[in-house]
């Protein structure tokens, strides 16, 4: 990571919105029961939703999973899990940084950890080979990763890619422990735990 | 008719009773059809039961021609498969169920793949309007979470 020094950024942070206030967006009435849906997709066996869900990424697949009660639990056929910038919050890498500029609001710092959450709590498919999460978090996020690291190991995933840097400006004091002393057989192969 | 049939041809026959003679490594790519061959439970004629002739004739074209083109570049078989699941919706459908029931797979995946383009980077809103229309529909966006997913996509 190379630094470039612009300590401008760093103000940022302090002007975005700490608090995560998510807002319905449909008034609870309209469910919408009365009126049967029409689609034929719906109908579809689950093995066909998996499938179509399996061509789409991430974040396209939730997209189409809000849908329905029936495609909700719907998984995609997948072997590997890619949580970044681009899969969770439709943002194209833009940045100096991979992992985007240091002035990542609290609020999409927010909508990135819960949406993961969110994702890895539905998740009810197959085995995975591997989880890859790119994202700048520190450790007042530990309680989040500490849940993917949980998700990891229950689903036994082989391979596990955690990159939490950002900017250097912004990353300065509180970094995510990595809780090696969980891993049985010592450190991961594939960690980098900035 | 099945006096005059040569070896290696099959007949199949829709739901709506049409007859379709086919040689028999193009029918054997639906692995439903493949196991009754082998099992010889399959007389000449096999039916094909929920697929009428309009959808089976669009299958058997798929299959010949990805029998035909197992030479052929992949890509000139992956522009035949793009242009030929472009259709609408209700043809589309038509041939998800019968490739599924038919347990064709190099179809139902192609098919899969086209639904999937339909909805790749299209917000919720233009997927529902897409896939149903206009009609209201039950959607979920009430639940906090899953706005997390969408609500860049409401502008």
């Amino acid at each position: 990571m190379s630094s470039t020094g612009e300590t401008n950024d760093v103000i940022d942070l302090s002007q975005s919105e700490p608090e995560y206030d998510p807002q319905p967006e449909t008034p609870s009435g309209s469910k919408g029961n009365d009126l049967k849906p029409i689609d034929r997709l719906t109908e579809m066996p689950d093995d066909i939703l998996s499938c179509i869900l399996s061509f789409l990424s991430i974040r396209d697949s939730v997209k189409a999973r809000i849908l329905s009660r029936r495609w909700r639990y719907i998984c995609p056929f997948m072997l590997n899990l890619d949580f970044d910038l681009h899969t969770v919050l439709g943002i194209n890498y833009k940045a100096r940084y991979s992992n985007g500029d240091s002035d990542m609001s609290w609020e999409d710092k927010s909508k990135f950890v819960t949406g993961v959450d969110q994702f890895l709590e539905l998740y009810n498919g197959q085995k995975l080979d591997s989880l890859r999460i790119y994202f700048c978090l520190g450790n007042e996020y530990a309680g989040y990763v500490d849940r993917w690291i949980r998700f990891a190991i229950i689903m036994k995933i082989e391979k596990l890619d955690f990159d939490f840097s950002a900017s250097p400006e912004s990353q300065s004091n509180n970094l995510y422990d990595f809780p090696c002393q969980l891993l049985p057989q010592g450190p991961p192969n594939t960690c980098k735990d900035n | 008719m099945s006096s005059s049939l040569e070896k290696n041809m099959l007949i199949l026959r829709s739901s709506d009773g049409e007859e379709f003679i086919v040689p028999e490594v193009v029918a054997v790519m639906s692995k439903a059809i493949k196991n009754m061959v082998e099992d010889e439970c399959a007389s000449n004629t096999i039916p094909v039961p929920n697929v009428d002739a309009n959808i089976l004739a669009m299958v058997i074209e798929f299959c010949k021609k990805h029998d035909e083109s197992e030479a052929e570049a992949a890509s000139d078989l992956k522009t035949f498969d793009s242009e030929f699941v472009n259709r609408g919706q209700e043809a589309l459908y038509d041939l998800i169920t019968a490739a599924n029931f038919r347990d064709v797979k190099e179809l139902l995946d192609a098919l899969c793949q086209n639904v999937a383009e339909m909805i790749k980077g299209k917000s919720v809103h233009h997927i529902r309007i897409q896939f149903l229309g206009y009609q209201l529909f039950e959607i979920l966006t009430s639940n906090f979470i899953w706005n997390i997913w969408c609500d860049r996509d409401f502008d």
